[in-house]
């Protein structure tokens, strides 16, 4: 049946194949995320998190979900609408969109461009831009004040991203996904780059807005976040997203630092899974443990202590490679 | 303490009510407060630590505990502020005046002079009456804010 | 440059109560800081002035809710002093035992609290666990979780029952050690100093001109206990240490805090050896009795700071003036001098650090 298509139809059919795919999984990867967190910060605290909703509270996030989907949509009076209804589709798609380059095991990946990395990079960067739109559309002038943080840290922490990015290009000598996870056949880079490693895990903990970066969206503050005039099926579609943000900022750690999804005996997506998972718990536990630091201690901390530090890295690598 | 217990029983305006051993309860007349609060301040009682008002009917007693907190030194101020005549604030020397004494013309209608914001802190702002004086009961019926609630 | 005025609204995201701030804002700095308080003043001293000496008591429970005993004790000692009433050993024992654990209860819950405010909500769940032993311990005693209604005139309500002392040691023990885990948890935080640290410094001079009292004052190298300087019930047999700090920043506010619980610890096993295992628990006054007229001022050492009761009697059965001085007024008063030229940020650190709550200062 398939071969009276002409290629290009067989080419769109594949690319909604995969856009289906990845939108599901990630969509249930929220879910399955937001109900492990609460677990993972129950007991941490001696205490059980969700156990009332289905056994040992496994349906809790699927009951979450049918309430936000149920809500009433709701519009600030002097709200832009376009901009309101775009910002959270824009920030689910920039997540979804930087999936597509990610190989999940030495081969199997969906496009695997020349730039790879690049693109994924570029794209986490328009994150900014939806989370500002987000806040301007609500007319509200605390989402706002919420947002400048935000975006104030989320631009900053670009900088690090990037040299400590570089000093792992400079090793796989490619930007592509399978050529870097091809480069650590031998040696994972994270033991030929630690410190660019400690470098990107921090800074991507501060993209995603998480303690102890999470001033932006911090309710103990008296400044609310930037999604406070949203509700329903919005509110969760940022929720999800930034859950799939964090799952997407550990891939691309696996994808970079441990070497993808290689490993002895099981399949290369099981290993894949594991790494990235042990990230994302990493990532969660941070926000049980420590308290959030004051928005222009953020900010110097990038600027005066890691950009340097990723500096150092950077021409450290160079050298050693030219040497060796 | 001998200094300053000779220069208290020395002076006409101050009349030495209790003393034990490291407190003194004193008694002035309204209008010499505020020189019997510099002497004091002289003296190292920084710290004004709370204002207690009874209303005695026809006049309203005022007790300021001041305190020499390194020390372990107090002193009661003991004065009377007769219906409808005022007292001057403290404000200027004790910073701690400021609410303190809102608060007694919150709830006795006492009025200080130079006070710097004189109004309600307790009650809401458009509460009419003073509640804690014994004869609060008539002069709340009186007050005409049909929005104003007594529990009376 | 123009200021924009904001409103930090009546409803808190912390344990404090219900308070208003109305800050003038210019970028971060707060230029001008106006507290707006009375949303919970409840007129606690007019009615007191309507009930019978001991119908007051259980009033004195909701000024300071968090550590009602503590409440209890002022109003307790003006009666007995001025209607010459002796309370019996055993009493004032279990007076100190259970004012001590309330202390700690209350300080475990500004720990937590203070900790959420900065945002890490772990602590706040450890503080409430431990708490939580010491409620059960209260519930035991006297049938209430929180508002307990314990201290008589001439003594206490119940005597202690028979599993009291063991309790109390196995809590005590328990709560030694996972003092070691919070002091690695918290104190020792990079992240947490960076946020204290030289946050909200109250100056000496400026913490004794508002007559600031308590944990703040000594914080800022005052000091100045009233459980030793003017000793009241048995405390004067007691031998405790007062902490005290220099720099008079939140984290010096917080590390007296922490460093008291380890004391009232030291005060409870003390007490528990020194009391005498028989005794009465209460020497009752009659039901209708009467107060010889006087007036007295009675200051106490709540956790927060000096709790006092001025008490007038005219003879009759019912107090004529009952003035309750309470720590959270003046500290709240020093507030707005203090806010001025930080962040909003570190305005939320030092409120949360000088442990102020509401019905204490609106009474």
């Amino acid at each position: 049946m398939f071969e009276s298509l002409s290629p290009l139809t067989i080419d769109i059919l594949q690319s909604l194949l995969y856009a289906v795919i990845i939108f599901t999984a990630l969509m249930v990867a929220a879910l399955i995320l937001v109900y492990l967190e609460r677990k993972v910060a129950g007991h941490m605290q001696s205490r059980f998190g969700p156990m009332h909703v289905g056994p040992h509270g496994l349906l809790q996030s699927l009951a979450d979900a049918i309430k936000l989907l149920t809500k009433q949509p709701q519009f600030p009076k002097n709200a832009d609408k376009i901009v309101f209804i775009l910002a959270p589709i824009l920030i689910t798609l920039t997540v979804l969109l930087a999936f597509v380059a990610i190989p999940f095991d030495e081969t199997t990946i969906i496009a695997d461009l020349d730039v790879g990395i690049i693109y994924i990079l570029a794209l986490s960067s328009l994150v900014v831009v939806s989370l500002v739109s987000a806040a301007y559309g609500s007319s509200n002038k605390y989402s706002f004040l919420g947002a400048m943080r935000s975006a104030a840290q989320m631009l900053s922490y670009e900088v690090p991203i990037l040299f400590s990015i570089a000093g792992v290009l400079i090793l796989s000598e490619s930007a592509r996904m399978t050529a870097i996870v091809e480069a650590q056949s031998g040696l994972w880079f994270i033991i030929l780059q630690p410190i660019g490693f400690l470098i990107y895990f921090i800074s991507a903990v501060a993209e995603t807005n998480r303690t102890p970066f999470d001033l932006p969206e911090a309710e103990s503050e008296l400044v609310a976040g930037y999604h406070t005039e949203y509700s329903g099926m919005q509110f969760a579609l940022f929720f999800a997203a930034e859950y799939a943000n964090i799952v997407l900022v550990s891939a691309i750690a696996t994808v970079l630092f441990l070497g993808g999804g290689t490993g002895p005996l099981l399949p290369g997506a099981v290993w894949f899974l594991i790494k990235t998972f042990i990230f994302v718990l990493l990532i969660f536990s941070f926000r049980w443990t420590f308290p959030r630091l004051r928005i222009d201690q953020v900010i110097s901390f990038c600027w005066k202590f890691l950009v340097p530090l990723a500096l150092i890295n950077l021409s450290l690598t160079a050298i050693f490679k030219v040497i060796f | 303490m001998k200094n300053l217990k000779s220069q208290l029983q020395n002076n006409q305006n101050v009349k030495i009510l209790t003393e034990e051993k490291n407190e003194f309860t004193l008694e002035i007349e309204n209008n010499y407060i505020i020189n019997i609060a510099n002497l004091l301040l002289g003296k190292n009682y920084l710290s004004l630590l709370t204002i207690v008002a009874v209303d005695l009917e026809e006049k309203i007693k005022l007790i300021y505990r001041l305190a020499d907190i390194e020390n372990n030194r107090f002193i009661n101020l003991q004065t009377f502020v007769k219906n409808g005549e005022h007292i001057e604030s403290l404000s200027d020397l004790f910073k701690s005046a400021n609410w303190l004494e809102r608060e007694v013309y919150d709830l006795f209608g006492v009025k200080f002079l130079n006070h710097p914001n004189l109004t309600r802190i307790l009650n809401p702002d458009d509460f009419k009456g003073f509640p804690l004086l014994k004869n609060a009961k008539k002069s709340l019926k009186k007050s005409k804010n049909p929005n104003q609630l007594t529990f009376f | 440059m123009k200021t924009y005025t904001l409103n930090i609204g009546p409803q808190h995201p912390s344990t404090h109560g219900v308070l208003r701030f109305v800050a003038e804002i210019n970028g971060e700095e707060i230029q001008n800081l106006k507290c707006d308080i009375g949303f919970l003043h409840r007129s606690i001293e007019k009615i007191l002035e309507n009930k019978e000496y001991y119908q007051g008591i259980p009033y004195t429970d909701r000024v300071d809710y968090l550590a009602p005993i503590n409440s209890n004790f002022p109003l307790v000692l003006a009666i007995e002093k001025l209607a010459n009433i002796e309370v019996p050993e055993k009493a004032e024992y279990i007076r100190v035992i259970t004012s001590e654990l309330n202390r700690i209860a209350s300080h475990l819950l500004w720990f937590g609290a203070f900790n959420l405010d900065l945002g890490s909500f772990t602590p706040f769940m450890y503080g409430m666990r431990e708490r939580e032993k010491i409620l059960s311990i209260f519930e035991k005693l006297t049938g209430a979780r929180m508002l307990y209604n314990y201290l008589r005139i001439g003594g206490v309500a119940k005597d202690l029952y028979e599993k009291f002392e063991d309790d109390v040691l196995r809590f005590l023990t328990d709560l030694d050690n996972k003092l070691v885990q919070y002091n690695k948890l918290v104190t020792k935080n990079i992240i947490f100093k960076a946020r204290t640290q030289g946050v909200g410094k109250l100056s000496k001079d400026l913490a004794l001109k508002y007559g600031v009292t308590g944990p703040s004052l000594r914080a800022s190298g005052v000091n100045y206990d009233i459980r030793k300087k003017i000793p009241y019930s048995i405390y004067s047999k007691l031998e405790f240490d007062v902490p005290t700090y220099q720099k008079g920043d939140a984290y010096s506010r917080f590390r007296v805090r922490i460093n008291e619980i380890n004391e009232s610890m030291k005060i409870i096993r003390q007490c528990l050896i020194q009391i005498p295992k028989k005794g009465d628990f209460i020497n009752k006054p009659p039901v209708v009795f009467k107060v010889s007229p006087g007036e007295t001022y009675i200051p106490t050492e709540a956790p927060r700071g000096e709790l006092g009761i001025y008490l007038v009697s005219d003879g009759t059965e019912k107090p004529y003036r009952v003035k309750i001085r309470s720590a959270g007024f003046n500290t709240l008063n020093c507030l707005e001098e203090l806010a001025i030229g930080q962040k909003i940020a570190d305005l939320i650190a030092t409120f949360g650090s000088l442990d102020i709550i509401l019905p204490e200062v609106d009474r």
